[in-house]
């Protein structure tokens, strides 16, 4: 199974005066077992790309579909989105509730429901016995977060969309959001992840992709994609510290960042002018 | 001057208090971090200072005025600005342009001054170009940086930010930052920022950490981090630049002990050339 987007475009408010481009063509694919993140500045079109590989928005150009799939499989029956702040779309009155509500509109019987509910609390780290009860708009931020994912996670569809999952969660939290789509990798699920958090994508996808205005402007190995400092430079954006200090250090003094990258890079990853020779 | 006095807080039907015991007293002009787990009370906190939230028990103050009293909740909130942690629970309005002088507009502003102030700071956050833009059809940076517009148009004395920097690329981020220093050299205005990046934290004067609604830590952030202090316990991450530091010295390479940020480390590494 695959997610096929083909020049994907959409311009917002089309025909009107305040119609403005959210995403330019860009085509990708994604198939089972692959992680992939999105990186890109604010405003680049990153959340248009994972509403239209959802499902839930249309392409005004191009075209995105789910190939390889069995007959009536969608993009959006086989694609979960979790939405940047998740937790705003919380309407049921207990934590169980929410999370059982994709179940229970598929109508799997109540001991499924009950099984899969806990399990998926597990998996994001909430006790279900502590929290099954609670309204979850008594959750705090990082609590909400986690009971939000788990809703999505408990449908097991197999491709796994996150949108800037751990913004603004503390650093223990955010671990466990990384160990959470370890997990769903190794249970065989795809991840398209999008991300301002430099080390959540080193650590957890193979490929990083990187918009800017609408476009793909890079696409590689997080290596090539971090150790691109005049790419980073040009976007604004921020590798893991360890590349962020070499890629500083090879402006300053290039024989310096190669020592340097000897130590803390794990594998000597150097481009943008600083060979590889030493290593 | 703020001050809370023995507060705690707990929500109705909840099993334990969401702040407890807490004891804080900062100066006009202080810059504060305030850091600790998810559900710690931090948010809770900041709620307090504005008079959104009142004590269950103890008290809490500003400058003079306690927030229990009707008689000054305007005057708080005229002197007290927090931008929320989520933008959606802050923007009001239709355009960005007008979410700005919402807040101004209460505070009863000229027109003059109300479109001076704009005018100032659309550039200063990137916001020139959305200026006619609904708010809730932005992305979530761009709200970010509306939200924190909108606040800082009111010229709050104290200014609260609720993890301000959590959907902003690396960036808006450093812009951010910018623009608080700059701010914060014109004119004295107290900083309350509840953050979770460890660099963001080295930026304050001081860090408050609170862990299960208690202050569990209140001191220079280089002490935060240094051995023994306990960080770690509370699940907070040194800077990364002490973490590299920390691996170039184990290696081998002679470093300071005291290294808290990359601009130090870049500094140490590369003194000297240009
Ligand atoms: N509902 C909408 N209506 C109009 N423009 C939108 C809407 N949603 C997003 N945009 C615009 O489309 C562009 C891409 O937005 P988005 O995909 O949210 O970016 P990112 O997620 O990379 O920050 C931005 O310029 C944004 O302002
Ligand atoms: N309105 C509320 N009703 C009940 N409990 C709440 C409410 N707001 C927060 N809490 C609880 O208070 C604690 C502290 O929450 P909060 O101040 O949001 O923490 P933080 O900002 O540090 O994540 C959490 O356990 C949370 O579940
Ligand atoms: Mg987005
Ligand atoms: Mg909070």
């Amino acid at each position: 199974m695959r997610i096929v987007l083909d020049s994907v475009g959409l311009t917002y408010d089309r025909g009107l005066p305040t119609a403005r481009s959210g995403l330019g063509g860009v085509s990708l694919s994604i198939g089972a077992g692959d992680a992939v993140a999105i990186m890109g500045p604010t405003g680049s079109g990153k959340t248009t790309l994972l509403e239209i590989a959802a499902g839930l928005v249309a392409p005004t150009t191009g075209s995105a579909s789910l190939d390889e799939a069995e007959d009536g499989a969608s993009l959006k029956s086989r694609v979960g989105l979790v939405y940047q702040f998740p937790e705003l779309q919380f309407f049921e009155e207990t934590v169980f509730d929410e999370v059982a509500y994709g179940l229970r509109a598929a109508r799997i019987g109540e001991d499924e429901v009950v099984r899969r509910v806990h399990a998926a609390l597990d998996r994001v780290r909430l006790k279900p016995s502590s929290f099954v009860e609670r309204s979850p708009l008594t959750l705090s931020a990082g609590e909400q977060r986690r009971a939000a994912i788990a809703a999505l996670v408990v449908l097991e569809r197999p491709f796994l969309l996150l949108d800037e999952p751990s913004a603004g969660l503390d650093p223990r939290t955010r671990d466990r959001i990384l160990e959470l789509i370890h997990r769903e990798r190794e249970a065989g699920r795809a991840i398209l992840l999008v991300t301002h958090d430099p080390e959540l994508a080193e650590e957890t996808v193979d490929r990083i992709v990187v918009l800017s205005s609408g476009s793909i402007v890079a696409d590689g190995s997080p290596a090539d994609v971090f150790g691109d400092a005049g790419l980073l430079e040009r976007l604004g954006l921020e590798a893991p510290p360890a590349h962020e200090l070499v890629n500083a250090l090879s402006r300053r003094d290039p024989a310096v960042a190669r020592d340097v990258a000897s130590v803390v890079l794990g594998r000597p990853a150097l481009r943008d002018g600083v060979s590889n020779d030493r290593f | 001057m703020i001050e809370l006095r023995d507060v705690g807080v707990t929500f109705p039907g909840a099993a334990r208090p969401s702040l407890d015991g807490v004891n804080l007293s900062i100066a006009a002009g202080e810059t504060v971090a305030l850091a600790g787990p998810s559900g710690s009370g931090k948010t809770s906190l900041l709620r307090l200072l504005n008079a959104l939230l009142l004590p269950t028990t103890g008290s809490v103050s500003v400058d003079g005025m306690d927030t229990r009293d009707d008689a000054s909740l305007w005057e708080i909130r005229r002197r007290v600005g927090l931008v929320f942690q989520n933008p959606d629970d802050q923007i009001v309005s239709t355009t960005v342009e007008r979410e700005l002088a919402f807040g101004m507009e209460n505070l009863g502003l000229d027109r003059d001054e109300m479109r001076s102030r704009v005018e100032t700071l659309l550039p200063m956050l990137g916001l020139e170009q959305l200026r006619d833009r609904p708010p809730h059809r932005l992305s979530g940076g761009e709200k970010q940086r509306v939200a924190v517009a909108a606040v800082l148009a009111m010229r709050p004395r104290h200014l609260l930010l609720d993890e301000p920097t959590s959907l902003l690329d690396a960036r808006g981020r450093a812009d951010l930052w910018a623009l608080l220093a700059e701010l914060r050299s014109r004119e004295e205005r107290t900083v309350i920022h509840v953050t979770q990046f460890p660099e963001e934290i080295a930026y304050a004067d001081r860090a408050v950490v609170l862990v299960e609604g208690r202050v569990v830590f209140d001191a220079p952030p280089r002490e935060l981090f240094a051995a023994g202090s306990g960080a770690d316990g509370w699940g907070l991450r040194p800077p990364p630049a002490m973490g590299l530091a920390g691996a170039l010295r184990t290696a081998g390479r002679p470093l300071p002990e005291d290294i808290l940020t990359m601009d130090e480390l870049i500094e140490a590494l590369a003194g000297g050339t240009q």
